[in-house]
């Protein structure tokens, strides 16, 4: 991880909090613990984007959010919950909400999903949790 | 199916983690599409993301897109929130063509912007960092420096309870970033260049949000101008997936684009 890449940890307290705003707290432990998955993306490479997405779960819906991607580019999206007993998952689909093919990953309170889009343009970014509890979460991205 | 794979943490360890490529999800109904959230830091990418895209199969001519002129002072916050928001454009540039004394001028522009919104406490930290990254040519730790710079003066804006000067930074920024990619692309164009051009909604939803400021910013003949202009510049980013822009349109975007940074950066009306 660089060195903005800790500091972020900092600065993200203050960032803008949406999908529901969790408590201060929650926030830094769920940020760091995405900050430190994507840090394994960082050392192959990837660009962090800092600003993260901050939120907590609807009651038994996905978070969803729209990305704008590029065609040329390699994405890994992270994120992570506090609540270590949940298992996050993270999808990534098309405007119109098909899902694309791509590469995930899932630990518990953790997932992670990387994706090369063939065309540029907007794609939509799905949070859930198997239990459909609301729970916190941060979202951040890398890309190269 | 599962496969282990190595990656290296951030403490510098070697983890193995699990990746999983499972079946894929049902697809989102219309609400869900519909409902699905604009988030300002994750929607719109970064100067540096599209720039890299266009670094690829060759390295454009970026430092031909510096801005020469001495900037000219402004009074007005809103018309310095546009300017703070493109010079900050100008520093992702400036790294793209791994130019530090480049990064430092533009640093310094911005801390004098940021001065003039009552913001320097929250840039003076920043600013060394950005001229230590620059020395030291780590371009990518410059990035997210400069995002984190956004990110910062966002914040102490909404503290001081001037959030449409968060989203007029923010346009700024994107509207220089696209002015810089635009003029790349037009001055050697390929399609695959172009497919870079392709960034719909964008210009919508800042429309959106200039409609929802106060009488008094939004009648202001420069943000009215603006507001004016983004509903062509949004049909020119939202071509057909199958079909990027064209030459001609690249040269239209270049063009608008152009217009709207001269209306920011000139003199005030």
């Amino acid at each position: 991880m660089t060195p903005p890449s800790v500091l972020a940890v900092l600065i993200l307290a203050t960032s803008a909090v949406t999908s529901g705003t969790p408590a201060a707290d929650a926030v830094i432990t769920c940020q760091r613990a995405a900050l430190e998955l994507a840090g394994a993306w960082t050392n192959d490479g990837f660009r962090l984007r800092p600003r993260p997405w901050a939120g907590t779960l609807p009651d038994g819906k996905p978070a969803l959010a729209r990305v704008t991607l590029l065609a040329g580019n390699r994405y890994w999206f992270t994120v992570a919950t506090n609540a270590a007993s949940t298992k996050l998952m993270l999808q990534i689909y098309t405007a119109e909400g098909m899902p694309v093919t791509a590469e995930t990953y899932q630990d518990g309170p953790l997932a992670a999903a990387g994706f090369a889009p063939a065309t540029s343009g907007t794609y939509i970014i799905g949070i859930s949790e198997t239990a459909g509890t609301p729970v916190p979460f941060c979202l951040v991205y890398s890309y190269k | 199916m599962l496969r282990s794979v190595c990656l290296s943490s951030l403490l510098g360890l070697t983890v193995h983690v699990c990746f999983a490529e499972n079946a894929p999800p049902p697809p989102l109904d219309k609400d869900q599409v519909q409902g699905a959230g604009f988030i300002e830091e994750t929607t719109i990418p970064s100067p540096s993301e599209i720039f890299t895209t266009l670094s690829k199969g060759g390295k454009p001519d970026w430092s031909s897109l510096f801005r020469k002129e001495p900037p000219t002072p402004h009074r007005s916050r809103p018309l310095i929130a546009l300017n703070l928001g493109a010079r900050i454009a100008d520093g992702f540039l400036a790294a793209e063509a791994q130019d530090p004394q480049q990064v430092k001028n533009v640093s310094m522009e911005i801390k004098l912007l940021a001065k003039s919104l009552g913001l320097e406490q929250e840039f003076t930290g920043r600013n060394n960092s950005i001229a230590a990254f620059a020395d030291s040519r780590q371009w990518d730790a410059l990035d997210e420096e400069l995002e984190s710079v956004q990110g910062e003066l966002a914040a102490a804006m909404n503290g001081q309870h001037d959030d449409h000067l968060v989203t007029l930074m923010s346009l700024g920024c994107w509207l220089r970033s696209v002015e810089i990619a635009s003029a790349i692309v037009a001055a050697d164009y390929s399609v695959e260049k172009a497919k870079a051009l392709r960034l719909p909604g964008i210009c919508t939803f800042y429309a959106g949000q200039l409609s929802s400021m106060t009488e008094r910013i939004k009648s202001a003949t420069l943000v009215a101008e603006l507001q004016r202009r983004l509903p062509a510049l949004d049909a020119l980013l939202s071509q057909h997936p199958e079909t990027p822009p064209s030459a001609k349109g690249v040269t239209e975007m270049r063009d608008l684009t152009v217009e709207m940074i001269a209306l920011i950066t000139g003199p005030e009306k």
